[in-house]
């Protein structure tokens, strides 16, 4: 088994995705984006690219510990290298 | 299956990129928000994709805090300073988020449509 | 290569670099690159009691990646002509992603 048929045997979220699919499956879905300067973001995702630059819709941006609002705008664009996370919201 | 995955994928990439923002938002005003508590406000007149952007009308928001010297995670106080600029250059490598002002508006929702 | 362009029209004129240390330098700016460094003639630096080690320098070369803000004159720049090659750069940019898309593709195609 080479090694990338080793990584692709690994289970991701209960299915075969890449990384690279696994963001495009979120598209138009609610999530949720931490950056690396702690300020938490939350939106439905509009479009991403391959660097991680990011625009969402409905955008509210929560306060670091994620227990509150703190701002809403309507569409916002996140430059790829300040994302530390994304993730689906429950 | 891939390739079938790419060329679906292709066209969404081709014409839905996260910077399609911004060719919408040329001429329109935007709030840029900078690395180390900086914030602009101002009319976008050019861009590229490393988020180097012209702003025209800017006015610039500074937000020093300070913290607490024995607890740093303890906000000890914070001032910001306002700026106001004709026309600058940003590098764009400070920027960290880009809210296009003309949109604030618009009704939005569509995605969630496209996407079903 | 758009701002690259842009820097190159601006060769004669004065402008002020802000950098990301907050030193800000006022100079005629005499050449540009295509990493946006800067070379300027005649400077001075705002403030410059703060940083009284720059007093003496009277050209400089800025990295391109140090600098936060470049301040234009508006009489120098037509904002329209701007626009205008914003837009061509960013479809260009977009021609050239499809294309890099659909030679990817190809080749997969092929093996399936």
């Amino acid at each position: 088994m080479s090694p990338e048929d080793a990584v692709a045997s690994v289970p991701l979220a209960g299915s075969r995705k890449s990384p690279s699919e696994y963001v495009a499956s979120m598209r138009g879905k609610k999530v949720i984006v931490k950056l690396i300067g702690g300020s938490i973001f939350k939106g439905y995702l509009a479009s991403l690219d391959g660097y991680l630059n990011i625009a969402l819709e409905q955008t509210e941006e929560w306060n670091s510990e994620g227990t509150g609002v703190i701002g809403t705008f309507g569409d916002a664009l996140i430059r790829g290298n300040n994302v530390y996370y994304i993730s689906l919201e429950e | 299956m891939s390739a079938v995955a790419l060329s679906t994928s292709q066209s969404t990439v081709a014409f839905n990129e996260p910077l399609d923002l911004l060719t919408l938002a040329l001429d329109e005003r935007v709030r840029i928000r900078l690395r180390g508590g900086r914030e602009l406000r101002g009319r976008l007149q050019a861009y590229d994709f490393h988020l180097n952007c012209i702003l025209s009308d800017v006015e610039e928001t500074v937000t020093e805090i300070i913290y607490s010297e024995e607890d740093p995670t303890v906000v000890v106080s914070q001032k910001t300073i306002k700026n106001s600029y004709s026309l600058i250059y940003v590098r764009g490598d400070s920027v960290v988020v880009v809210f296009p002002q003309g949109a604030e508006s618009e009704p939005t929702g569509s995605v969630v449509a496209d996407a079903e | 290569m758009l701002f690259y362009s842009f820097f190159k029209t601006l060769v004669g004129k004065p402008v002020a670099v802000e950098l990301k240390n907050g030193v800000v330098i006022r100079g005629d700016l005499t050449s540009v690159d295509q990493f946006t460094n800067l070379k300027l003639e005649n400077i001075q630096v705002v403030d410059d009691h703060l940083y009284p080690h720059m007093s003496s320098v009277s050209s400089c070369l800025i990295r391109g990646s140090v600098v936060r803000y470049v301040h234009l004159r508006p009489d120098d720049v037509d904002c329209d002509l701007l626009q205008d090659a914003t837009r061509r750069e960013a479809d260009r940019h977009k021609q050239e992603a499809a294309a890099a898309a659909a030679s990817a593709a190809a080749p997969s195609a092929g093996r399936a």
